[in-house]
């Protein structure tokens, strides 16, 4: 049986050709239904608008525009790309299938830090104080469920995923107790957290989203060949001239930062590191140079697509994004699970 | 020239029990070395430290006469290539793909059409032109390990270390795969489990027990009777092929005969 593969520039162009439809449909779609000449006017500014023969937008159409939905749909998409790569790493370093960036906790750490900021200290820090806090929380759960992996890495990749269950109930069980014991509203923030939304995206704070986009996008130029190492097995892999116990660290630590200042954004948008990686592997193939390209641009599309939905759905209600891409995800692992995979 | 010495190689495991006992040995290039022993002899961990996948408590190890561990890993993969046994590969990966991670250690040094040259040379010297483009998922056994050696010829590499390339495989896919392993330029140091195959391949044969070296010789030498009826518990049987007058070696198990005929006798007595 030969395999079937897509030439790895074709699908770069069809992704990217959905991602340039969906961004400003993103944009003009909402509780604010805004036409595409409006945005392109607001894009423009009001003197290049007249001269294009276009009504210039007012004032409020243009803030909503550019200070919004614009940021909001360049977060998705960062935030998308940058979620599907790090489970495309994370897979490679576990050779898992089921792993995804919110393998360590990372989630129920995040709500956590959120909602011990609310139930416990307050709002110190300003508008900052829940983004630090869920940064500082999914990266303790992280760190914790790191220690453990790092102490018995030599006993084979699936103890990360232990790990991970396990200190994920522990800050679940966190969560919940602070939840029950003091403010309700803490209730509503867990909902953000596990849920997920990009209505928090503002100018102000997506540096965060490329800062982590970048790094994520620095690691795998460096590294991409011990990362194509790490396929053979580990053995062959040392063999090759990769350490591979190192490169998993590095992978885990890359992946736990990237993942904590995504969540601390976004909160938690599940499924998008998951299935996204095994499409690109079954388009363009296992090797990373092309994989993980793929991936950040099904996974900026995706999310993208997924935030359109989650909006107009309930409109003017926005759903939180990580019901629409739960529910993809489900019906992606039951294919998953019913497709054999031979090893 | 001597490619790969070691001196006084000892290694105890976890429970500290030793599992190579001042391992001492030199190859030569061009040499083929076979190295057999019982289960648990410490064959494979002998492997291991030769591939520098594990470091020994004590002694060392030289590759062209530089101590291994000071080797740069991406050189000491342009030297060296291991063929390690039963690997988890991405069954997604193609022929191609996989032969093609071969040429990893030569990512500074070497130009994609040469790279694409020596990739194109293994996939042909292994004889898996026609499954390039399939799946590693959907390979037998013997075509599996064959990609295996590919993707170590790809290396192009000085040494080989074989660790149990016939594992799993069915007789012809054996005698194929060391045949093939003979023909190439490379000197080789395989471990091997089945005997009758040694003869063959290897001009030199290692014989380990319990982390030591008990003979190391041409095969005629180190496999005499004796050692092997004294390291394996097996009896040999020299006879010549009746059509080409070849010299071959039988193995078999001691008396096993004998005493299944006795207890026979026993019981319907």
């Amino acid at each position: 049986m030969v395999i079937r593969r897509f030439p790895f520039a074709l699908v770069c162009v069809a992704a990217g050709l959905v991602l340039a439809v969906a961004m400003p449909y993103g944009i003009a779609t909402g509780s604010t239904a805004i036409t595409f000449e409006t945005v392109i006017a607001a894009f423009l500014g009001p003197d290049l608008a007249t001269s294009f023969g276009l009504e210039p937008a007012n004032k409020p159409m243009t803030k909503i525009i550019l200070d919004l939905r614009l940021p909001r749909m360049i977060l998705a998409a960062l935030v998308g790309g940058g979620l599907a790569v790090v489970g495309g790493l994370l897979q490679t370093a576990t050779r898992n299938d089921l792993a995804d960036p919110f393998l360590f906790g990372l989630s129920s750490g995040a709500a956590a830090g959120a909602v011990f900021v609310i139930t416990v200290t307050g709002d110190f820090l300003g508008i900052w104080t829940l983004p630090i806090a869920a940064f500082l929380g999914g990266l303790l759960s992280a760190s914790v469920v790191l220690i453990l992996v790092t102490r018995t890495i030599h006993t084979g990749p699936e103890r990360l995923i232990l790990a991970g269950l396990a200190v994920s109930f522990l800050f679940t069980a966190i969560t919940n107790y602070l939840v029950f014991a003091g403010d309700q509203r803490a209730a509503h923030s867990v909902v953000f957290w596990s849920l997920g939304g990009l209505g928090l995206a503002r100018w102000e704070t997506i540096g965060f989203a490329i800062a982590s986009f970048s790094l994520l996008m620095s690691f795998f130029a460096f590294r991409r060949r011990p990362l194509d190492a790490l396929l053979a097995g580990d053995d062959t892999a040392h063999s090759l001239g990769a350490d591979p116990k190192e490169i998993r660290v590095e992978i885990f630590v890359v992946c736990a930062i990237s993942t904590g200042l995504f969540v601390a954004l976004v909160g938690v948008i599940g499924f998008v590191g998951l299935m996204i990686p095994h499409l690109a592997r079954a388009v363009v193939g296992p090797l990373h140079g092309a994989m993980l390209i793929v991936c950040a641009l099904f996974g900026a599309a995706l999310v993208v697509l997924s935030d359109i939905v989650s909006r107009l759905l309930l409109a003017p209600q926005e759903l939180p994004i990580g019901v629409v891409t739960a529910a993809l995800g489900a019906i992606f692992v039951i294919f998953l699970v019913t497709k054999r995979r031979v090893h | 020239m001597t490619l790969l010495s070691c001196s006084k190689l000892v290694f105890k495991d976890s429970k500290d029990q030793i599992l190579l006992d001042h391992v001492s040995l030199e190859v030569q290039a061009g040499e083929k070395v076979a190295i057999v022993g019982p289960n648990g002899a410490g064959k494979s961990i002998l492997q291991k430290h030769l591939s520098g996948r594990l470091n020994p408590a004590m002694g060392e190890i030289k590759l062209h006469d530089k101590s291994l561990s000071a080797i740069p890993p991406l050189k000491r993969a342009q030297l060296m290539a291991v063929m390690a046994q039963s690997e988890q590969i991405e069954p997604l990966l193609s022929v191609a793909e996989y032969v093609s991670l071969g040429r990893i250690p030569h990512q500074h040094s070497s130009k994609a059409k040469e790279d694409n040259k020596q990739i194109d040379r293994a996939i042909k010297i292994c004889g898996l032109e026609k499954f390039k483009d399939q799946t590693i998922q959907t390979l037998s056994g013997g075509e599996r390990q064959r990609t295996s050696l590919a993707r170590a010829i790809a290396q192009s590499p000085e040494l080989l270390l074989l660790d149990e390339p016939t594992n799993h495989l069915d007789l012809r896919a054996r005698a194929d795969i060391l045949k093939l392993v003979k023909g190439l330029p490379s000197t080789v140091i395989a471990v091997l489990h089945d005997l009758s195959l040694v003869h063959d391949f290897a001009d030199r044969v290692i014989v380990v027990r319990q982390g030591k070296i008990i003979s190391d010789g041409p095969p005629s030498e180190s496999l005499s009777p004796a050692i092997v009826r004294d390291v394996f518990g097996m009896e040999t049987l020299d006879v010549l092929h009746p059509v080409t007058g070849k010299p071959l070696r039988v193995y078999e198990a001691p008396h096993l005969e004998t005493n299944i005929q006795t207890e026979k006798e026993f019981t319907y007595a």
